[in-house]
């Protein structure tokens, strides 16, 4: 079996609010083995990208641990923090707005490089970025660019080519193509792929888009409402949701095919405010299989025969 | 087959400081009456403006350059602002966008938004008024009405705004009704929930609707006919199902081949090489042939012309 490369044990990040604590992430148990694609996915406002940079410790988690290689990289600070950050890098969803529009390309590559003195002189920094824009497709001649010279296709590629200039392990991609065309999508998609089997690297997606999710990934999160409901391989979450929340979520996606559709509505209401999420099982209020238990407590991610992990009280649901 | 909707060769032209951006070149399709027809493309391709210059709504550096909006019969371009707004906006042509937490006003209650709507073509009583907006937040199935009128838009959620949008559309009662991405903020489950208010309204008040959106899921989830457009142009008009089954335009097939969900394997899906063209300086001829792989000498130097190729099916391409 692959060696775990992230672990968190029940991460908890509250932020504070005058209503009183908002539970963005609750409690969360994760487990991504290296090398392989996770791919998380969850409607806005479910926690995903706190998440994320709760374990990138961009922000403080309230609670819990979080293991990098086996160490707790919980309460680590400033000079330990910055080794953490030549192994886990993040690509961002909007290229137009996470490249720092007066400086070249050059110098959004360089910046990582000299930070963590990987290069000794300009040269060494010019053979590098020439490097990393040939990985992503594109020439030598792009580096004296300006972001907005670039198409947003180009730009994302800059923002990848970013998160690879550490060198890392680990590369988080937060909504990486949400801002793009279908036909640049596809390309970027495809580049990422590639270059995950050149630097032997591991993915950590997060997406609402559920067909993106299962082209990409080995092993699939669902989340809601700061907790993961359901957690496996893709294929068998994906032609077989168990909890009731995956299962309202997979029939929500409009097919590409005229001649399916979506029956009724497959998920009602809205989802609660994480400030004053329900007592038991978050999902109860909208589920139609609910029981009187579920009010009452919260489930645990119940490990299933095949491998999967599901946080339901009902039994007779798989 | 009655259409509801003509346009014929529409070219609108912006002046801009770097020069004249080409943005319709010719755009021709027909709506059916009690049809939903999708307008698909990638970003910048012109449909938000196809739809903007129906009820003629463009920025004032917008030129119309030519052609024709046939709306029941009336050319849309002869009419002067003052007509279109007393005679075609809200009661016969209406239109929602893309972000409902930017197209509410923010300081007015629900009640008030709807109500101005009403009242242009309604004199009653404020009890009246207020039943009437009740009906049309009800037709919409928002939950608690009642509660709903004197609340603010920034206490309700994205999919209620939305159905609040649709609402006050709704209130005037049009033939027609321009959807310019209104699910692209949403989530998938309010997404879902906002389709099925949409194709209830078709089902019982017979609405007819221009969807324009780049997402082709969508497309197949509530349209009977698309038009393809691709840089200020329309490369196909097709049913359907056709479109899914049998995309004949070069552009359309890999579009439709592109999309996540058709295939479940990253490297089956399709890639359309180069990218979209400035439209300010476009590619001559069949504007999408510096990309297409089938591309002979004529498409360089001729514009090619919807032609038809099956029932109610036409596409703008030399090579078929």
């Amino acid at each position: 079996m692959a060696n775990t490369i992230i672990e968190t044990k029940d991460l908890k990040k509250y932020f504070d609010t005058l209503k009183g604590p908002c539970k963005a992430v609750n409690k969360v148990n994760l487990r991504i083995k290296q090398g392989e694609t996770f791919g998380l996915v969850g409607e806005s406002g479910c926690g995903k990208s706190t998440l994320v940079r709760t374990i990138l410790k961009l922000i403080e988690p309230t609670s819990g641990q979080i293991f990098l290689d086996g160490v707790d990289i919980t309460d680590y600070k400033k000079k330990k923090l910055m080794a953490l950050r030549k192994k886990m890098s993040l690509v961002f969803q909007d290229p137009h707005s996470s490249l720092n529009p007066r400086m070249t390309v050059f110098d959004t590559l360089s910046r990582p490089l000299k930070i963590h003195n990987l290069t000794k002189n300009n040269e060494e920094t010019m053979i590098e970025i020439t490097k990393l824009l040939k990985l992503m497709g594109m020439q030598p001649e792009h580096m004296i660019r300006f972001p907005h010279e670039l198409s947003g296709g180009q730009k994302q590629r800059i923002g990848i080519a970013r998160a690879l200039a550490v060198k890392p392990e680990l590369i988080f991609l937060d909504e990486p193509t949400s801002a793009l065309d279908v036909s640049v999508q596809t390309k970027i998609l495809k580049l990422l792929n590639k270059t995950k089997k050149i630097r032997d690297l591991t993915y950590f997606y997060i997406s609402h888009d559920i067909n993106l999710i299962r082209v990409v990934s080995d092993r699939i999160g669902v989340m809601y409402l700061g907790q993961i409901v359901e957690i496996g391989e893709v294929d068998l979450i994906y032609n077989n949701p168990i909890h009731p929340y995956t299962k309202g979520l997979f029939a929500s996606v409009p097919e590409p095919d005229p001649d399916k559709k979506i029956k009724g509505e497959p998920l009602s209401g809205e989802v609660p405010s994480p400030v004053n999420p329900p007592m038991g099982c978050s999902f109860a209020p909208r589920c139609p299989f609910v029981e009187p238990k579920c009010r009452e407590e919260k489930p645990k991610l119940k490990l299933l025969s095949d491998g999967r992990r599901v946080a339901c009280h009902k039994d007779n649901l798989r | 087959m009655s259409e509801l909707l003509y346009i014929k060769d529409l070219k609108v032209y912006f002046n801009t400081e770097e020069g004249v951006v080409k943005a319709l070149a010719g755009v021709n399709f027909e709506i059916v009456k009690g049809s939903f027809h999708g307008l698909i493309g990638e970003t910048g391709c012109g449909k938000s403006v196809t739809g903007l210059s129906i009820l003629k709504l463009l920025d004032n550096n917008a030129l119309i350059e030519g052609g024709e909006i046939i709306y029941k019969d009336e050319n849309l371009l002869d009419k002067t602002e003052k007509q279109m707004q007393k005679d075609f906006r809200g009661n016969e042509i209406a239109m929602i966008f893309q972000d409902p937490g930017s197209s509410l006003n923010p300081v007015f209650t629900i009640q008030d938004q709807i109500q101005e709507s009403v009242k242009m073509y309604k004199k009653a009583s404020k009890q009246e008024y207020r039943n009437i907006v009740i009906e049309e937040l009800k037709k919409v199935k928002l939950p608690d009405v009642e509660g709903l009128l004197d609340k603010y838009p920034h206490q309700l959620s994205g999919g209620m705004k939305q159905r609040v949008m649709i609402a006050m559309m709704l209130a005037c009662n049009p033939n027609l009704l321009i959807a310019d991405e209104p699910t692209t903020a949403l989530d998938v489950s309010i997404q879902a929930q906002f389709l099925q208010v949409l194709k209830n309204l078709k089902d019982k008040f017979d609405m007819t609707v221009l969807y324009i959106t780049h997402d082709l899921a969508v497309v197949s989830e509530i349209c009977d006919y698309v038009s393809v457009m691709y840089a200020g142009r329309i490369v196909e008009n097709v049913p359907v199902r056709e479109l899914f089954k049998n995309p004949v335009h070069p552009y359309s097939y890999k579009l439709v081949h592109s999309v996540l969900g058709v295939k479940t394997f990253l490297e089956d899906l399709e890639e359309i090489p180069g990218s979209v063209p400035r439209l300010i300086d476009p590619p001559s001829g069949c504007r999408f042939h510096p990309r297409c792989e089938e591309a002979i000498d004529i498409c360089k130097t001729k514009v090619p012309q919807l032609k038809k190729i099956g029932k109610n099916h036409y596409v703008a391409c030399h090579r078929r």
